[in-house]
């Protein structure tokens, strides 16, 4: 049972019940979505744990499946923020549609099962790699309308602010792994885990933040 | 590919992942920065708007106290001394003397008609805030048409450029002050028979200019006291809201005041 939490699993099932917690009354359907978008992500980080150890089985097929998931409930979460500032529907929806051709071009290339294999050097996931740069530009614009924003913002209590901060940290930070991805051996696989452990420790801490603030706004604006 | 060394690649991701994320760091602590700045920016611009309005509510006071003395000062000095004149003319009727009683009647008729005359002309200064709600071109055709009145000037009004749809009762006021002040000015001393007077509104910025045919001035030679009074105040009033005034004069060939004011 307790090859099942790991240093991944362990903060994002805290970021799953945080998000539960916090944001299963709240209005907006796009942070709701964010709760079944972290049931599936740690779903998938256990049942991957479950074929890797149990069975001994290839594991990247839940991942890849995973991915339609975390690009939909982030973009539609992005659609939201960006909402009030300007029409965003037809960026987030071209990004979107990128992402769907990128993708279902890897699952005809390579084997379904396979291609978003980090431990095999033939094959690069494009789609993860397109995905972390619309996520990072998406958050750098967020940043520049935050900045061009004629009012003035406590980010030190803004939930948007902090998830977008979490989503930049790991997307942007995660380019040196996507870049060095076909050039790495595998004696330093793990080397490379820590560093994504820490992204996703940062991103969960984040959005786990980001939660309670959003809880916090919520309440003091009811009150 | 060929594959790099072990220790090399290792040093390339921890640099690079180091660089990639140092890079969010720098830019989270920008936009804090930044965020910062716009809130002391914010708080001095709410700050700069309290002192307006504090500057607003002063000059406007002010005005006031200046129609009131204007107002004391004309009713002792001006139409007391015309209604004290009317008394005494008609206590000095001697109805057997009937020519010299039509004569004196006459007189008395004359100094009570120059006597509702100064009332009227008080009556426009007190009148002055009513007036503005109508609107600034509506204020300032209201005051021609009661200098036309007169039958001693012949004004021409041109207002170009259209006034923005959201106006500032504040700034009309005092703007209008400044145009009675000049306009007293002008039948004070000017000795004029044209005046001219343009309303102008282009890309945010109010302009009133104000030009009369009469002696005009030089002003290295008006004295202190008397250049302080008029012409100084209509520089002050046009400052305080943010504006400003020149004021061009020669001897025998007129004055021409213009006002400039951000606007709204």
């Amino acid at each position: 049972m307790l090859k099942y939490f790991t240093v991944n699993t362990s903060i994002e099932l805290i970021c799953f019940l945080t998000a539960l917690l916090y944001l299963r009354r709240d209005k907006s359907f796009a942070w709701r979505g964010i709760i079944i978008y972290l049931f599936i992500t740690c779903l998938t980080e256990l049942f991957a744990i479950y074929l890797k150890k149990q069975l001994h089985h290839n594991n990247q097929w839940p991942y890849n499946l995973s991915i339609i998931f975390e690009a939909t409930f982030i973009s539609l979460l992005f659609l939201n923020l960006f909402n009030k500032y300007f029409n965003s529907k037809p960026v987030i929806l071209g990004g979107l549609a990128l992402l769907l051709v990128i993708y279902c071009y890897e699952v005809k290339e390579h084997h379904f099962v396979l291609f978003r294999d980090t431990t095999n050097d033939l094959l690069n996931s494009t789609t993860n790699d397109s995905m972390s740069a619309l996520f990072s530009l998406y958050s750098l614009y967020y940043f520049y309308l935050l900045l061009k924003d004629k009012d003035y913002i406590n980010f030190e209590f803004s939930a948007n602010f902090w998830w977008v901060v979490g989503v930049f940290f790991y997307y942007f930070g995660s380019t040196t792994i996507n870049l060095l991805r076909d050039r790495l051996t595998s004696d330093y696989y793990g080397f490379t885990n820590t560093v994504l452990v820490v992204l996703v420790w940062i991103i969960y801490g984040c959005w786990s933040y980001s939660f309670i603030c959003r809880r916090w706004a919520t309440t003091t604006s009811n009150s | 590919m060929q594959k790099m060394g072990n220790n090399d690649i290792k040093q390339l991701v921890i640099t690079a992942t180091l660089i990639f994320l140092m890079a969010p760091a720098f830019v989270l602590a920008y936009i804090f920065v930044y965020n910062k700045r716009k809130k002391m920016h914010i708080k001095e611009k709410a700050l700069m708007q309290l002192t307006f309005d504090a500057e607003i509510t002063k000059t406007q006071l002010e005005v006031q106290e200046q129609t009131m003395q204007t107002i004391g000062a004309d009713l002792h000095d001006n139409i007391g001394q015309l209604l004290s004149l009317t008394s005494l003319t008609l206590n000095s009727i001697e109805l057997k003397n009937a020519p010299k009683a039509r004569q004196k009647i006459d007189a008395a008729i004359d100094l009570t008609l120059r006597s509702i005359k100064e009332m009227r002309l008080l009556g426009k200064l007190l009148q002055g805030d009513q007036l503005v709600v109508m609107g600034l071109s509506a204020a300032i055709s209201h005051e021609i048409t009661w200098i036309e009145k007169s039958g001693h000037y012949k004004v021409i009004y041109t207002n170009d450029g259209e006034m923005p749809a959201v106006s500032s009762p504040d700034k009309d006021l005092i703007l209008f002050r400044i145009l009675q002040e000049i306009l007293n000015n002008i039948i004070k001393h000017a000795k004029a028979t044209e005046i001219n007077i343009k309303l102008d509104y282009q890309e945010a910025v109010l302009q009133l200019q104000v030009t009369d045919n009469g002696v005009g001035f030089n002003s290295a030679d008006l004295p202190a006291e008397k250049s302080g009074m008029g012409l100084q105040n209509i520089q002050k009033r046009a400052g305080i809201i943010g504006g400003e005034a020149t004021i061009l004069s020669n001897p025998d060939k007129g004055t021409t005041i213009t006002v400039f004011i951000p606007y709204p």
